[in-house]
């Protein structure tokens, strides 16, 4: 039984009267401990396909299931990360882990906080215990997002352009944190990871999914082996050819128009 | 070296000595006064703000005391004045010797009306705005309803809720209540509207109870706007309390002023404003305070 499985599904908007189709009958499986990046121009409807698989958007028809069952709303089989204001701003880095704790575990307050703080550890955070989320760097920030989405232990990781406000450097830090804490657990998570940055996506993913407006374009399987090593990567000519690919499609969407006003 | 003599410091010695000289007129004891001067001196010259531009202590230092400087002046020394209409200062500040009971009375029951009212309007009017700027269809009735009610200045309604309510003291919480009640309310309901989208999503992944999602999420978020709203309730709900006390108290410092005014007693009339003033900026002073201990945090 895959993690998520999607069928016929269509998003549809409704503003001021007139309807917007943002996914018109997408039909899409991820499999149980796979790594999915959903790639594509802005205004593809990938946002929109992660915000239907965490429970914030209703499907207008078709169906979504999530480990067999239909989705209904937000769950606590899922967890999300989002680019901005993923953090409560007047709770601490260990309020915002423990806050998220408390709504779906019971037990005493001291082992909540403890296993907050374990989780604040592992992503490097040991000393910023007591920071306020404005008192942290951008990636800092991420950083807690991530071990509050990860001490919730959920099933699958929803990630919505987690790292697409960060500068380069920091960045790939928090991919190789993401990917060593992943690898890391023996029942590895379902991650589905909304990006628009083609090497992110080829470091990262199992499988990634090209999206032009509306539709899945095109599927690329990238089978570079685990745990990732990065310069091994970047020496293997498949990356560099995956990569030309990615890049074509991009190009070719926007000089076919396939993305409407978002071409420039 | 520094300079020792600055421009209060002069105006200091003007004033004590002024205060000191054998007067023209038969002058009350100075020592009221004189003591409220010494006070101020010490207080602008060793006391708050030291770590603010000097220049701003001196400046404020010097108008206070040019002016109280003038008032003594043309008061007890040239007797330039309405007899009955202008005390001189001395008058005005025996009056916080001599019925300092009468007023710390009149303290006490103002501020037990006030803070019944205002916590009243406040506690109703956050947590309604709350929830009804939640919930997208109590906002469509309660925010035009209330827009609509709130144009009517307290003020109007004070003869006659004084008139209908049974006490003295339920009319004038009421009163107080009115003042501040639907600016809190509407603006809640418009800081709820306008919280970002991005954190309501990111609370409701987190599969938020309703309650918890609004009272650990949309009203700390919140806070501080209402913190900084405060300040002007404040001093909008001690207006109306004041002049209701003014329409139909027996107590209270409204009820001080316009009694001792009704007796043609201007030193106490002066010295009843000067003290509702002094209450008010301690009040705000508490209000910001609070602001730095809640507000810690900031977009």
């Amino acid at each position: 039984m895959p993690a998520i499985e999607i069928r016929g599904l269509t998003v549809k908007f409704k503003q001021d009267g007139s309807s917007f189709t943002a996914i018109d009958n997408l039909d899409l499986r991820i499999g149980r401990g796979e790594f999915v990046c959903i790639i594509g121009p802005s205004g593809c409807g990938k946002s929109t396909l992660l915000s239907v698989l965490a429970g914030l958007k209703e499907a207008s028809s078709g169906e979504v299931l999530i480990n067999g069952k239909p989705l209904t709303g937000t769950g606590t089989d899922r967890a999300v990360v989002f680019q901005h204001y993923s953090l409560f701003p007047w709770m601490s880095a260990r309020k915002n882990v423990l806050f998220a704790l408390e709504q779906v575990r019971s037990g005493a307050k001291k082992e909540l906080a403890h296993v907050a703080d374990a989780w604040l550890k592992r992503v490097g955070l040991g000393s910023f215990l007591d920071k306020l989320p404005a008192e942290l760097s951008g990636g800092m920030q991420q950083r807690v997002a991530i071990a509050r989405a990860l001490a919730l232990d959920p099933d699958i990781l929803l990630m919505d352009e987690p790292f697409g406000a960060l500068d380069a450097k920091t960045r790939m830090s928090l991919q190789e944190m993401l990917l060593k804490l992943w690898v890391a657990d023996d029942q590895r998570k379902t991650i589905v990871f909304v990006t628009h940055d083609i090497e992110e996506a080829l470091v990262l993913a199992d499988r990634i999914i090209f999206m032009t407006p509306k539709h899945i374009h095109k599927e690329i399987a990238v089978n570079f082996s685990r745990p990732r090593d990065k310069s091994a990567i970047f020496a293997d000519e498949e990356y560099y050819k995956m990569r030309l690919e990615l890049l074509e499609l991009f190009d070719y969407g926007a000089a076919a128009g396939a993305y409407g006003d978002f071409s420039i | 070296m520094k300079k020792i003599i600055n421009l209060p410091t002069l105006l200091f010695i003007i004033l004590v000595g002024s205060i000191l000289w054998p007067s023209l007129i038969n002058k009350s004891a100075p020592w009221a006064f004189l003591t409220l001067v010494v006070a101020l001196y010490v207080i602008f010259q060793f006391g708050i703000h030291r770590d603010k531009d000097p220049r701003a202590r001196i400046d404020s230092a010097s108008i206070l005391f040019i002016v109280l400087l003038i008032w003594e002046i043309l008061a007890t020394k040239l007797n330039f004045r309405n007899q009955v209409l202008v005390p001189t200062p001395e008058e005005v500040f025996n009056v916080f010797i001599d019925s300092r009971l009468l007023m710390w009375k009149g303290f006490a029951r103002s501020m037990s009306l006030l803070l019944a009212g205002f916590s009243l309007a406040l506690g109703l009017g956050i947590t309604g705005g709350l929830m009804v700027g939640w919930n997208p269809r109590l906002r469509q009735v309660f925010f035009p309803l209330t827009k609509a009610l709130s144009t009517v200045p307290a003020l109007v309604y004070i003869p006659y809720v004084v008139a209908i309510m049974p006490t003295f003291a339920s009319a004038s919480i009421f009163v107080v209540f009115c003042g501040i009640f639907f600016s809190t309310f509407m603006n809640q309901i418009n800081y709820v509207v306008a919280i970002d989208r991005r954190l309501i999503d990111s609370a409701k992944v987190l599969n938020l109870k309703t309650s918890t999602m609004l009272f650990k999420v949309v009203l700390p978020f919140t806070l501080p706007r209402n913190i900084d709203l405060l300040a002007v309730s404040l001093s909008i709900s001690f207006m109306t309390l004041t002049a209701a006390e003014m329409i139909g108290a027996n107590a209270g410092l409204g009820y001080f002023v316009r009694k001792f005014c009704d007796y043609a007693d201007y030193a106490r009339v002066i010295a009843g404003i000067i003290f509702i003033g002094i209450i008010v900026s301690f009040l705000n002073l508490g209000i910001d305070l609070l602001r730095k201990k809640v507000v810690k945090w900031h977009y």
